[in-house]
């Protein structure tokens, strides 16, 4: 019989090759796997390929032993073996297992009952990876993408939120509103829009500095998320102009709320040193779905008229109806 | 005021009731737009209603979904089905779609199409003075801006019907107005010996259209102009005026002279609503172009041979239309 190493020079047939003994057995140790094989009763028989390496038992100290004394749990071991008296077979089959002197490993586990002629089981072959390295890795990219879907969250949270506010900004104020009325249906109930600005907000800034704007513009945060409802929606609509939706608002709660947060900032004294005092105020224009307008965008459009209307009329007010000028618009 | 119909000569009536009678033979409207029409907006179901009329019309429904993801409405989010377009566009924008899309497409009929008579500037007349409608209601407050856009579309509505019904002595009128020097108004009453407005008003009330349209359609030609903005009418007037001024005016009527243009003084609400509008009256050309192009779904015949000095070979809507 010629040995393994001419077969293989002269590429004969495979067959030939699988017949060779010598070439069967370079096979079974150059495997990277641990290569085990039990008899019916479970006890390792054959204890091969990266065996040793993984375990840490040497071949002497395994032989009759149960497969069991390579795994983690008893848990582990019966759901192993029933899946493989089950099926016959498990592909990949993740698994605690445990290394000599007890350290515990994550392992990947390929295994068949073999059978003979008659079908009936004579043993298993088992072939058992360390997947540790790759549980690793899976956890390095779960912990990883845990943490990136949080910086998501929070950028998105920053892009969605004026940082000196923390209301929302325009754009998402308006998705947010227009998310509310689609949940809303087509029932039309009645969805309040009011507009806030500043009065004479330029001059505090001139007078007091950009610090004292900002608490301003806090300020006006806070009281309008005060006397908002929780389910109200509130965004600074960009400089000193605020917006607030209040779904279920008709025209008189929607100016009512304005009012209250009219009153609470003129009430509102920013302390700036002892005796320097700020007073402010707001002026507001209102209006309402679906009596005013028939659509979102109008009823910004009215609100926003309403509010220069309150302007013109010497500030610190809540506009909610037309002027007399527009009626008899000539 | 114009003239009351019930003040004209026997004839006369006559004639209107004939040009009225052919007119809704020939040009049957469909159901969806008479539903749309007489929905009692003021019912806690209308928005409901209209919604499942608009749905049961796939044309119509898609029409209306193309028109709301363009750029005519210019609207972020996409908007997937009729309740998202109720919702969010409005309820009377929605409706005056539905109404505008179904009018037009009922006078699509093969008769319109032949002969001096260009339809698509016909409907890109009546579009532009929609938006503008629309623009002063939104300044004046007259009236909702979406019941203006509907009234500014279907203002000359009487035209057509005219035409549909009495095909040759529209040509008559025509004929006057292009080779005669002669002003279309006073050429339709030398021929016709009553106002388009009185033929538009009559079919409006058969299509028992709401009385706030059939009177801005009854009144949009006020014989001493337009001096102050108190009604629908008015409305319509000023827009209709403030388009011809720019020269968009339907195709037969339409003049490159200089001289002959309208020389018209409007109340000050009509430049400022315009005014607001970013870009002016070229953006009011540029949305009325989407609508029809979304409506109709074929590129538009447009201004652009007639009022280009420059280029009038270059039509940008033919060469989409061959495209």
């Amino acid at each position: 019989m010629p040995v393994a190493g001419d077969l293989l020079a002269a590429q004969t047939d495979f067959i030939a090759l699988l017949t060779d003994p010598d070439l069967l057995q370079l096979m079974l140790f150059a495997c990277p796997d641990g290569v085990l094989a039990t008899n019916e009763e479970g006890d390792i028989a054959l204890y091969a390929g990266a065996s040793e390496a993984m375990f840490g038992y040497r071949p002497v100290e395994v032989m009759g032993h149960s497969y069991r004394l390579l795994l983690g749990d008893e848990q582990a071991f019966q759901s192993l073996r029933r899946e493989l008296e089950s099926h016959g077979q498990v592909s990949n089959y993740e698994i605690p297992a445990v290394r000599k002197g007890g350290a515990a490993f994550s392992a990947a586990v390929s295994a068949a009952v073999m059978k003979d002629r008659y079908g009936c089981p004579i043993g298993t072959i088992f072939y058992i990876r360390d997947h540790s390295g790759v549980r690793q890795i899976e956890d390095a990219l779960r912990r990883n993408n845990t943490q990136l879907n949080h910086l998501v969250s929070e950028l998105d949270h920053l892009a969605k939120h004026d940082q000196l506010t923390g209301l929302l900004r325009r754009g998402s104020a308006v998705e947010a509103a227009e998310d509310a009325l689609l949940s809303s249906g087509l029932e039309r109930e009645p969805f309040g829009v009011a507009l806030f600005d500043l009065d004479q907000f330029k001059s505090v800034n001139d007078s007091y500095g950009h610090l004292v704007g900002d608490r301003v513009l806090a300020t006006l945060a806070t009281v309008m998320r005060r006397v908002a409802r929780a389910h109200d929606i509130v965004g600074r609509f960009g400089g000193e102009e605020f917006v607030a939706f209040l779904p279920g608002a008709d025209l008189a709660a929607v100016s009512g709320f304005a009012e209250r947060v009219r009153v609470a900032i003129e009430r509102s004294r920013l302390v700036i040193s002892d005796d320097i005092h700020v007073s402010i105020t707001v002026s507001a224009g209102v209006a309402t779905l679906p009596t005013c307008a028939d659509s979102l965008n109008d009823a910004l459009r009215i609100a926003d008229d309403r509010l220069y209307a309150a302007k013109r009329a010497g500030r610190n007010r809540v506009v909610n109806h037309d002027s007399d000028e527009r009626r008899s618009a000539a | 005021m114009t003239t009351e119909p019930t003040s004209l000569g026997m004839n006369t009536r006559n004639r209107l009731r004939l040009i009225v009678n052919r007119t809704t033979d020939l040009t049957p409207l469909k159901s969806v737009a008479t539903k749309a029409i007489q929905l009692a907006e003021d019912e806690r179901s209308a928005a409901m209603d209209l919604a499942t009329v608009i749905s049961s019309d796939q044309a119509l429904t898609a029409k209306l979904l193309k028109l709301s993801n363009s750029a005519y409405y210019g609207y972020a989010r996409r908007i997937s089905n009729v309740r998202e377009a109720v919702i969010l566009l409005g309820m009377r924008t929605v409706r005056s779609v539905a109404i505008s899309s179904a009018i037009i497409d009922a006078f699509r009929v093969p008769d319109l199409e032949r002969g001096g008579f260009d339809q698509d500037l016909f409907w890109a007349h009546s579009v532009s003075v929609g938006l503008v409608a629309e623009l002063i209601a939104r300044e004046t407050r007259i009236s909702r801006p979406e019941d203006a856009f509907t009234a500014g579309v279907l203002h000359d509505v009487g035209k057509l019907a005219m035409m549909l019904a009495e095909p040759q002595l529209f040509g008559e009128v025509v004929d006057l107005v292009n080779h005669e020097n002669m002003k279309y108004r006073e050429a339709e009453l030398a021929v016709f010996e009553i106002g388009h407005e009185h033929v538009g008003s009559r079919l409006s009330q058969r299509w028992k259209f709401p009385e706030s349209l059939i009177s801005a359609i009854r009144d949009h030609h006020p014989a001493k102009g337009v001096h102050g903005i108190v009604s629908m009418g008015d409305l319509v007037a000023a827009a209709d005026l403030a388009c011809n001024r720019e020269g968009l005016a339907c195709g037969f009527d339409f003049t490159r002279d200089e001289a002959r243009k309208a020389v018209v003084a409007l109340p000050p609400a009509v430049d400022l609503a315009i005014g607001k509008v970013h870009g002016g009256m070229a953006t009011v050309e540029e949305k009325a172009r989407a609508f029809l192009l979304h409506v109709t779904a074929r590129p538009p015949q447009w201004y652009a041979p007639h009022r280009g000095e420059l280029g009038a070979e270059a039509d940008p809507a033919q060469e989409a239309g061959a495209a």
